[in-house]
């Protein structure tokens, strides 16, 4: 199945790129959220209710919304953060870098195989990270990230309303196949995120990551070859 | 199209009505001007349509009512909300319309209404939630109402949106959903050039102000019953009596609501024919009926419309970058290395008037804390252009109180008036200080005690012996002093001697105060006996 996959660009400081990420990935998250299912029986559940919070930006000039749920939060902010350490471990001037959102669901496949896993829409920013020199650039970029994160939240509403795959409701037994259960207040369609330095046309989302695992330049021939190496001599067995 | 007599299609009626009030009360409570939290709860309640936490003020409920009489799409194709930017001075800019738009021809009867339609229509609404935040309007505004600056109105109504939001405006549909029965629609539409002009007018004649308490849940259900069901437009009462309702049981964000600029104590909201009046009429705190609010709300975009001149002169700089994303139109001006936003964005002033702080410095310091938004939005318009703009408009002020002055004389020339130019001046301020006094004093007549015989009591007998007082009593006569006496009148070197001679008498003082205790006493032991 082709997933669906959008692109943002931003160019961002250092100091702005947890938030600008944090913006676009949250408003994503609170469209690919619903209430806690709470089963009486199969086939009967009530859903909870998605409360939302406004989060002022301290170093963007804007105000986005997210689902109102901490353990979501902490669990975004610790993907998020792994990115930006990336970034701010490698002492360029510009530090580019690439962040996907994707939402996928599980297959079942027969014993042994494990679950197949079966991304339905990726989300990818493609982050250029700069330093700036003055005050007032630092002002201007405030104002214009503000301004693209604003276009990328009116995009995303307008692109999440159109009739689009989404999967369908599980039953009980499958809910996990579907969408995340671990939070007690907020149930999420499963996602991942994960990330990459360099602006590369890298192929990371088609590959399993764990969440927040990070694919430097030039490793991914180094999977690749290790995983023919593996196949190889499992084969010369 | 399905049998609109289903079971399907009542559902449907009754999804798009509950879908257009929560997402009417989502964006009204957005422009509040306060930050919004709801918490994610596992047992929702049976308000929580949609699977979306959204509090329900009675009063924007009874508003809608007002306005639609209780009918919302797909009875009625569209239902608009129309937000405006009102100042205190009474101008008004448009700024944003949200529409709910029903589409009976495209259908799709594969869509499940309880099941899909129902999510689906959650996933909008929040949308719309998401969506309101990044506007112009909540950017720049809506956090930074103030008394003293400028408020943001709504309005709603049933039919096609009929707000000018100038060239430039800005269009997106956030989300069409078919069903079976039609699809629903939310599109907005807002402004990116914070510009006012003067023939412009905002084509809304009954503005409402954000609500000051909370409705309450559900406090309203059930009220519309009585509303005129064939009303499409409204007839707002925009009465501040009117939020003194006790509309709801709930008051948890009641203290929130006092501290909003939308409050019923600023009766400038509706008296918007004259910036003066309503001036005065604001520090008088007094309270306007409804009726005058509404009609001074109609009557406040003619006032601009009538007069060739424009209140506000937009300055329009060539270099002005053509409105690219969603944000207000600003200028880059090469010598200032700040983005100049609002070089020709008028309203910028009103931004600024209500910081308190007009260090720069400090300002950006503020920014880099991070804590305050408002602030930094404040630091990145130029001091500069600020001035600029209140100069401005001081002098045009100026110049059309000028022109005002000079007609009222030719005027008086007219009929004759042959006083001398400076009595006449003396009498046009006089006349001037009366317009100002706005007809919201209550004049107290000059002549009430005039016939004090009906006045009762000690306040008649003290009329009385006011009006019979001698004009100077003999005590308070200071003699005038000539020359000589004044030259002959101790000198403040004559003091330390008046203070010796008189300590030196003190003694003898003293013993005339004790002869006088002992008189009093045995006058007393004399009336005891």
């Amino acid at each position: 199945m082709n997933a669906r996959n959008q692109q943002f660009q931003l160019t961002v400081e250092s100091r702005q790129l947890k938030e600008a990420v944090s913006c676009v990935f949250h408003t994503l998250l609170l469209h690919r959220s619903v209430g806690k299912f709470r089963y009486k029986a199969e086939g009967s559940y009530s859903v909870g209710v998605v409360g939302t919070e406004d989060v002022d930006c301290d170093y963007v000039d804007l105000t986005y919304v997210r689902a109102n749920s901490p353990e979501l939060t902490d669990l975004l902010e610790s993907d998020v953060g792994a990115f930006c350490d990336a970034i701010g471990s490698v002492p360029q001037t510009v530090v580019s870098g690439r962040i996907a959102l994707e939402f996928f669901q599980k297959r079942k496949r027969q014993w042994p195989l494990p679950e197949d896993v079966v991304p339905w829409e990726i989300w990818q920013l493609q982050v250029d990270v700069v330093r700036v020199e003055s005050e007032n650039e630092y002002h201007r970029l405030r104002d214009s990230v503000g301004e693209c994160l604003g276009d990328a939240v009116l995009t995303v509403c307008g692109a999440v309303n159109r009739p689009l795959y989404l999967p369908k409701m599980p039953i009980q037994s499958d809910l996990s196949l579907v969408f995340d259960t671990r939070l007690s207040d907020i149930q999420p369609y499963l996602f991942r995120v994960v990330h990459q330095l360099g602006s590369g046309p890298g192929d990371y989302h088609r590959r399993m990551l764990k969440p927040g695992e990070t694919l430097l330049p030039g490793a991914s021939e180094g999977l690749s070859t290790t995983v023919r190496k593996l196949l190889k001599d499992t084969l010369s067995l | 199209m399905a049998a609109q007599n289903d079971q399907g299609y009542v559902e449907f009626v009754k999804f798009s009505k509950f879908f257009t009030m929560r997402l009417v009360q989502a964006v009204v409570q957005s422009r509040l001007g306060h930050k919004i939290s709801s918490p994610c709860t596992v047992a929702g309640d049976g308000s929580d349509w949609f699977n979306v936490r959204i509090e329900e003020f009675g009063e924007v409920t009874a508003e809608m009512r007002k306005a639609t009489g209780g009918r919302y799409p797909p009875t009625y194709p569209n239902l608009c909300l129309d937000f405006l930017l009102r100042t205190v001075d009474g101008e008004e800019l448009p700024l944003e319309s949200w529409c709910v738009s029903y589409d009976c021809m495209n259908a799709n009867p594969n869509i499940g209404v309880r099941s899909q339609l129902y999510h689906q229509l959650g996933t909008l609404l929040k949308s719309t939630i998401a969506a309101s935040r990044v506007t112009p309007t909540y950017r720049y505004y809506a956090r930074k109402q103030s008394s003293d600056t400028f408020i943001i109105l709504y309005q709603i109504y049933a039919g096609e949106p009929r707000l000018d939001l100038g060239d430039g405006r800005r269009e997106t549909r956030i989300g069409c959903l078919p069903s079976p029965y039609g699809s629903l629609s939310v599109d907005l539409r807002y402004r990116t050039k914070m510009v006012i002009s003067s023939l412009e007018k905002s084509g809304v004649e009954n503005l409402r102000p954000l609500p000051t308490r909370e409705g309450g849940r559900k406090a309203e259900e059930g009220r519309g019953e009585e509303e005129d069901e064939g009303r499409k437009g409204v007839v707002f009462g925009t009465s501040p009596t009117a939020y003194a309702e006790p509309l709801s049981p709930t008051s948890d964000v009641n203290s929130t609501f006092s501290t909003s600029p939308a409050s019923a104590d600023l009766p400038w909201f509706g008296n918007a024919t004259s910036p003066r009046s309503s001036q005065t009429a604001f520090k008088l705190g007094r309270s306007v009926s409804s009726s005058e609010d509404s009609a001074s709300s109609r009557d406040a975009p003619k006032r601009y419309s009538g007069s060739g001149e424009p209140v506000f002169k937009m300055e329009m700089s060539g270099s002005s970058p053509k409105p690219s994303s969603s944000f207000p139109e600003r200028t880059v001006v090469s010598k200032t290395p700040l983005r100049q936003r609002n070089n020709s964005f008028p309203f910028a002033a009103l931004l600024t008037a209500s910081s308190s702080a007009p260090n720069e410095p400090a300002i950006i310091e503020q920014s880099l804390t991070g804590s305050q938004r408002s602030a930094t939005v404040t630091s990145s318009i130029p001091r500069g252009s600020q001035a600029r703009s209140l100069n401005k408009l001081t002098e045009e002020e100026k110049i059309e109180e000028g022109k005002e002055e000079k007609e009222e004389e030719k005027d008086k020339e007219k009929i004759g008036d042959k006083e001398k130019t400076a009595e006449g001046k003396e009498k046009t301020e006089e006349e001037d200080e009366m317009e100002s006094s706005d007809d919201s004093f209550v004049k107290v007549p000059a002549n009430i005690f005039a016939s004090h015989e009906d006045l009762n009591g000690d306040l008649g007998e003290f009329v009385r012996q006011c009006k019979t007082a001698p004009p100077q009593l003999r005590s308070f006569d200071i003699p005038v002093l000539t020359a000589e006496e004044v030259e002959g009148s101790p000198s403040i070197e004559d003091i330390p001697k008046q203070l010796a001679h008189f300590e030196a008498d003190a003694a003898r003082f003293d013993s005339f105060i004790s002869g006088l205790r002992c008189e009093l006493e045995e006058h007393s032991e004399d009336e005891e006996a």
